[in-house]
């Protein structure tokens, strides 16, 4: 009795995919067999039976006839032309964030890149010999610091004059890297249908 | 025959309304917005949102029409864009489910629980099943969209996992799980 009592738990646990014949065979076998000595998880296996008839004779709801005039004039207040040509908005967040991230980090590559060392080596040389004027300025040698202090000035204008000269190249790398990329999210997200519409709209060719 | 004849003139309409014939893409709703408008009605309960989900879902199917494949069912991938709409709109309202016994309590019926108190009415169906629908419709909503998709489109377990993007498993769970709920709420059938 026990036996069998163990047998309703296992076997109650697999009804639904029992009935649903997605059991593995071995297990389905023991559901079987056990079935045929259970009537209590035959008369559940019943009712679960009886319960997907009623799902699927479940009364078909008809809508109101005006339902139909209402999407016409939903995609009549759309505005003008073919559909989905507005690609830019099927963008989602993920393709936006990844564009985000190629583009930063272009941007830092051109930020530190070798133009702008060039560019930047006098403020580079006044920066590098900072440790050893504030170990001359602690020891009380303090014309070499002022002579350093005298330089911090021309190595800020020579910073200045860097950032001036790469500005602009920096806003055209991040302006074309954004454009650039952009397109091609743009156009892969688009290619896939396209390609099976054209080929489908023009035949295969071969 | 007449199948692969109906895919054709399908595949015609898409194509003229790709073109800008929108009065093709008219011919395409007229198909198959019953269909549609049944299954949100039994997704959501309520004649009114399932009204309201139906124009949504046209009106997306037209502006993304570029991204379906000809070739495929028209209908099934409207369905596809249905049961997104309706889980997204689902999910913003947060709808909070409740049992049939405290409908009771409550002294309230569900919406739309009465096919001839319901606007969308000329319901025809036995106590039973509206029992059973009504169940249904107090089910969490992943749970009711699995069954509907099942039982009400008639979709296999494979077709469920492929149009929610849910793994097999979690089909199998959401579905075994809500007919437990479900004969739980109804009781003996």
């Amino acid at each position: 009795m026990s036996e069998v009592k163990n047998g309703c738990r296992k076997v109650g646990a697999r009804l639904e995919a029992y009935f649903e014949g997605v059991l593995p065979e071995a297990e389905e076998r023991m559901v079987a067999e056990h079935l045929w000595q259970c009537p209590r998880c035959a008369s559940e296996l019943e009712q679960i039976r009886r319960l997907a008839v009623f799902l699927n004779e479940a009364p078909v709801a008809q809508p109101e006839e005006a339902l139909l005039a209402a999407i016409s004039a939903r995609l009549a207040a759309l505005p003008e032309g073919r559909p989905a040509s507005r690609g830019w908005k099927r963008l989602g967040l993920a393709e936006v964030l990844v564009l985000a991230g190629v583009a930063a980090i272009w941007y830092l590559c051109a930020l530190v890149g070798p133009h702008f060392f060039t560019a930047a080596a006098p403020a580079w040389s006044y920066a590098s010999g900072l440790t050893q004027h504030a170990a001359a300025w602690a020891t009380g040698s303090y014309s070499a610091a002022l002579d350093w202090l005298g330089g911090v000035a021309g190595a800020a204008s020579s910073w200045g004059q860097a950032a001036r000269h790469l500005a602009p190249r920096l806003v055209l790398y991040l302006a074309i890297e954004v454009a650039l990329v952009s397109a091609a999210a743009f156009l892969i997200r688009r290619r896939r249908p396209q390609v099976a519409l054209s080929r489908q709209l023009h035949g295969r060719r071969s | 025959m007449a199948e692969a004849e109906a895919a054709r003139t399908e595949a015609d309409l898409i194509r003229r309304c790709l073109g800008g014939d929108r009065s093709a893409f008219d011919s395409l709703v007229q198909r198959c917005y019953r269909g549609i408008y049944n299954m949100l009605y039994q997704m959501t309960g309520s004649a009114e949102d399932a009204s309201d989900l139906t124009q949504e879902t046209f009106v997306r199917a037209y502006s993304r029409l570029d991204s379906f494949q000809l070739g495929r069912p028209f209908a099934a991938w409207v369905r596809r864009i249905a049961t997104n709409i309706c889980i997204d709109e689902q999910r913003k309202r947060k709808r909070p489910t409740v049992s049939l016994e405290q409908v009771a309590e409550s002294g309230l019926e569900p919406a739309d629980a009465s096919p001839e108190t319901s606007p969308a009415g000329r319901l025809e169906a036995s106590e039973q099943s509206l029992r059973v629908m009504r169940a249904v419709r107090r089910l969490p909503e992943k749970q009711r969209v699995v069954v509907v998709l099942r039982h009400i489109e008639g979709m296999t377990l494979e077709e469920i996992s492929r149009a929610l993007r849910m793994p097999l498993g979690t089909v199998k769970v959401n579905l075994f799980r809500a007919r437990q709920r479900v004969r739980e709420l109804v009781g003996e059938l």
